[in-house]
């Protein structure tokens, strides 16, 4: 999978960084149990500090999304994650309030927001086919 | 002054001198002179005629020391002829050097006024599969090398009695020698610390090749990471195979001591083995260019052009040369001028790196000296 930072945007590296991984994941570019580059050779790729790459793999791994062995570096989690329960439905909700609270804000129309966040749902599921 | 001299002056001058007037051409499109432009800009004019002017001086001054030293070979005797090979190369390496300096502060000029490099656009691509990729051939290759250095310590060890009494160090360019010295362990093991230092010089370079840093074009990241791989496992192959052809020509010297074979004999294998090395490296840096920029893919192969360019890290390069990042963990990267690789001097590895075959070189001659 290829992993794209752009280093003029406002959202910091190690977020661009985890969410892309993130987004590997959904879409199957990242397979179960698939090995990770190390947070050495991850870093040097990319020309920025180890600290920074670590971050993103704590909260990867914090979230559950990757393993971190100490022989075997970072891998995706070979398992399925767990389904989405009442916990992070709750979460999800919390999170998503001000999106929606700004687009309302922006007068942005409720059935266009609704069909945004159905192109972006569907663009995983068929990637993964 | 015979033959060998000319042809031996010939054969390493000639390709040096093909290398760095046409080194410009042999950098990526997405480098100019040490300075880091987006690849639109590479057929520009002004950026053109740099390009021209550059491989223009450089190679006629080139020629015109060439055939300098040709003339002058012919004037000298033995010792000073010693020198001219290095001071012909040093003349063309000085003034490449200068005129690479004259138009890399020209580009950085001309980078202030017009950007070069769209500021929005800027991005680093990197494929989290590439270290599962085949980037070098294996390090099993050194075997045969290792094989060479064993037999060759073989023969040295069990027939030192059977060589010469007085060994010759150094022999002229006609065959006569310049330096002998009275047998011993040291000397006449000499031959064998020369081949397993190669071997260990050349196992480093082959390692570096594979360790690298990826560095893929934003541009278009699918077919620059697949000219990439097919780049460094020509080096790889051209690394090994170099090391191995050198193992053997070391190893031809305690024959041609023990059994005393015409030196002619000696001296045409190594001008063979010269010749294959120089050849080689002139066609692989034709073909590849640095980074493999210049292979062509079967078409389809790239992707479609992702409208990004490679950040700029200009201010990581001292002179568009050395590269100096204290952020970045990185130890082998691809030069910006030229063909190879590099370090990140700001590791302190990359001095051991850099210093370790000098020291290494200075040790085997200084206890080879002491017998």
């Amino acid at each position: 999978m290829l992993i794209q930072i752009d280093y003029q945007s406002d959202v910091p590296i190690y977020v661009q960084l985890s969410n892309q991984i993130i987004e590997g994941i959904a879409s199957g570019q990242l397979q179960p149990g698939e090995t990770l580059p190390s947070v050495r050779a991850l870093a040097a790729d990319l020309g920025i500090n180890l600290h920074t790459v670590n971050k993103a793999y704590t909260h990867l791994k914090q979230e559950g999304f990757i393993q971190v062995h100490r022989q075997r570096g970072a891998l995706v989690r070979p398992d399925p994650m767990p389904p989405a329960d009442e916990a992070f439905r709750s979460r999800l909700e919390a999170q998503m309030r001000p999106f929606v609270a700004e687009a309302v804000c922006r007068r942005m129309d409720e059935a266009d927001f609704l069909d945004m966040c159905r192109r972006i749902y569907r663009q995983f599921m068929r990637e993964e086919s | 002054m015979n033959g060998i001299g000319f042809v031996l002056l010939a054969i390493v001058t000639l390709p040096l001198a093909t290398v760095i007037t046409f080194m410009p051409y042999l950098t990526r499109r997405t480098e100019s002179f040490g300075v880091s432009i987006e690849e639109k800009y590479y057929d520009a004019p002004d950026i053109r005629g740099m390009r021209r002017t550059y491989a223009t001086v450089t190679g006629t001054v080139s020629l015109l020391v060439i055939i300098a030293s040709l003339a002058a070979a012919a004037r000298l005797d033995e010792e000073q002829l010693g020198w001219l090979l290095p001071a012909a190369a040093g003349v063309m390496l000085a003034v490449h050097l200068v005129l690479y300096l004259r138009f890399h502060f020209r580009m950085r000029a001309m980078k202030r006024e017009r950007g070069l490099v769209s500021a929005e656009m800027q991005q680093t691509v990197v494929d989290t599969g590439f270290y599962r990729e085949k980037r070098a051939y294996s390090m099993v290759w050194l075997i045969p090398h290792l094989l060479v250095t064993a037999a060759t310590a073989w023969i040295c060890v069990f027939n030192y009695d059977a060589f010469p009494d007085r060994i010759v160090m150094q022999f002229g360019l006609d065959g006569t020698p310049t330096r002998v010295v009275d047998k011993s362990r040291g000397n006449v093991l000499f031959p064998v610390w020369m081949q397993l230092l190669m071997i260990v010089i050349f196992g480093i370079v082959n390692y570096s090749i594979s360790a690298s840093k990826q560095q893929i074009d934003a541009a278009d990241p699918r077919g620059s990471l697949r000219r990439n791989l097919i780049f460094r496992r020509k080096w790889s192959a051209f690394t090994l195979t170099a090391g191995f052809l050198l193992t053997v020509l070391f190893g031809s010297i305690p024959l041609q001591q023990l059994m005393g074979f015409d030196f002619g004999i000696q001296m045409a294998l190594m001008l063979t083995i010269v010749v294959i090395i120089l050849l080689w490296t002139l066609r692989l840096g034709f073909v590849t260019g640095q980074g493999g920029s210049r292979i062509r893919l079967p078409d389809g192969a790239s992707g479609a052009a992702a409208g990004k360019v490679n950040r700029d890290d200009d201010k990581y390069w001292i002179l568009g040369q050395f590269y100096f990042n204290p952020d970045d963990p990185a130890l082998f990267l691809e030069k910006r001028f030229g063909i190879g690789w590099t370090m990140n001097f700001a590791r302190p590895l990359a001095w051991i790196f850099f210093l370790a075959p000098l020291l290494a070189v200075a040790a085997v001659i200084f206890l080879v000296e002491r017998g």
